[in-house]
């Protein structure tokens, strides 16, 4: 390997590490506070938002925000205010949002 | 009167189809998404929705003719024209671009008899094949990875550039960089080699228009490249995930062939891919291109009296796009010297560099940085690009697999 081929596969080191940085760590997060903002946002965009929870069924809870999340749960969760991480996705052409976690605060 | 219109249509799909051959960076999806989006505009409202997917057909099929020359005159990559730089270049710098681009010609209108034999297959058979073919693929990828890495006289280097392309293509695509490919493939195939170009300061051979006679392949070579296409372009057609740059992979490694015969077979694929998409949109209800969900999208299904007029728009834009190719490589063969070939390579970098500006995000850039220095070490450290293909190998075995 000739020499001056070191420069540019360092450089490609550090640029990977740098892209696997971001998407390991929880960084370039996205705060979001209604549905519409997740069409406007790229696939595989981490996302965050808090919100108190005024309507729920079994599967579904949705925030005073008016964004719905797909989550089982069995007791109520109404009037409860959480943190949600999520990443988007797409479905069919459509965004979606995949929940990472969900903590009370 | 329909069948007016639809004439028309095609004959505007073909030229919106030169222009975004032409045109780096402005790609059918982009047109496609236009159109389809424009559908409640009150001119756009009153043509027939067949004559728009006449149209869109046109225009993709014209793409696959006229795309190779940005790659193989200017080193502009295209998403699926990109591995055609490669053999493109050395050829423009032996004043051979328009045989270049001429076999790449063959190729795509060579593709018309790959079509007439698959699609009655893939009407007949694919509903019942897909699944079986989706659970071996993954298994088909590993092994031509290991078959590329172990090939290689410098295997060290050549499983360093896999995996790193690997890792960097995986990225990518769990990263919201918006056109993923668009900096990773304009990156790692397109800056890499021009900003070589630029340094070494390369002086452009006056290029030979050489007539069409004259132009051909061995017998030896044309089988191999025309089986090649036969057996890999319709397998890389109706799996998500898996495109022309796969089958391309495939091909030139399973069946080896010289450069020539890997311009001839490229051109093939592509053609074949994009047409075959449109069979597959109608036999699976699955859409595998840009412009065949834009298709489906507007017929809401495809019927067979549908699908018989796209193949003939297919035909039809094929044997034009065959000629209009050979008048615009004549054009750019007979001009390309005029101007110095350094300032040229100069003014295509600011142009990728432009249209990755534009069209991406600031992720993307850092994709564009990282494909770029990836590109150039691997020029630089006499590995074969061909191991570049890791970035979109890697992630498909992913997909299949998980």
């Amino acid at each position: 390997m000739q020499k001056q081929a070191l420069l540019p596969l360092l450089i490609t080191l550090e640029l990977i590490f740098l892209l696997a940085s971001i998407y390991i760590l929880p960084i370039n997060t996205k705060k979001i506070s209604s549905p519409q903002e997740i069409n406007s946002l790229e696939p595989n965009q981490k996302i965050e938002f808090e919100g108190k929870i005024i309507k729920e069924t079994k599967n579904q809870i949705t925030f005073n925000n008016s964004i719905s999340i797909y989550y089982p749960h069995n007791s109520t969760l109404i009037n409860k205010t959480y943190m949600v991480n999520g990443i988007i996705n797409t479905f069919y052409e459509n965004k979606t949002l995949i929940v990472k976690s969900i903590i009370p605060i | 009167m329909i069948f007016i219109i639809c004439f028309l249509a095609s004959l505007l799909g073909i030229l919106a189809g030169t222009f975004t051959g032409l045109a780096p960076g402005i790609h059918i999806n982009l047109v496609s998404a236009i159109l389809v989006g424009s559908l409640s505009l009150p001119f756009i409202s009153k043509i027939p929705l067949l004559a728009l997917a006449i149209f869109i057909v046109a225009m993709s099929i014209t793409h696959t003719f006229i795309d190779f020359i940005p790659s193989i005159y200017l080193g502009a990559p295209d998403d699926e024209s990109f591995l055609s730089i490669l053999p493109g270049h050395k050829l423009l710098l032996q004043g051979k671009a328009h045989e270049a681009f001429i076999l790449t010609l063959y190729g795509s209108i060579f593709s018309l008899i790959i079509i007439l034999i698959v699609t009655p297959l893939f009407i007949l058979f694919l509903p019942i094949f897909f699944s079986l073919i989706k659970s071996v693929i993954p298994f088909i990828l590993i092994f031509l990875s290991l078959y590329i890495i172990i090939r290689e006289d410098r295997s060290i280097i050549a499983s360093l550039t896999f995996i790193l392309a690997g890792i960097l293509g995986l990225l990518t695509f769990n990263l919201p960089v918006k056109e993923p490919l668009l900096p990773l493939l304009s990156g790692l195939f397109g800056l890499s080699n021009l900003l070589i170009s630029f340094k070494s300061k390369t002086r452009l051979p006056k290029q030979i228009i050489l007539p069409l006679k004259e132009i051909t392949l061995s017998k030896k070579e044309f089988f191999k490249s025309s089986l090649a296409s036969l057996i890999f372009s319709p397998l890389c057609s109706f799996l998500p995930g898996i495109g022309s740059g796969h089958a391309a992979t495939l091909g030139s490694e399973f069946i080896e062939q010289d450069n020539r015969g890997f311009l001839f077979m490229l051109g093939a694929i592509n053609t074949t891919i994009m047409a075959l998409s449109y069979v597959t949109a109608y036999s699976i209800n699955k859409t595998r291109t840009g412009t065949s969900a834009a298709v489906f999208s507007l017929l809401t299904t495809i019927s067979s009296n549908q699908l018989m007029i796209i193949l003939i728009t297919i035909f039809f834009a094929c044997i034009i796009s065959f000629f209009l190719g050979i008048y615009l490589s004549k054009f750019f063969s007979k001009h390309i010297n005029k101007i110095s070939y350094t300032k040229l390579t100069f003014v295509v970098i600011l142009i990728i560099i432009l249209i990755n500006l534009i069209f991406t995000n600031w992720l993307g850039i850092l994709v564009l940085a990282a494909s770029t220095s990836l590109g150039i070490f691997v020029i630089l450290s006499g590995s074969r690009r061909i191991n570049l293909m890791a970035s979109l190998i890697l992630p498909s075995i992913i997909y299949y697999l998980f």
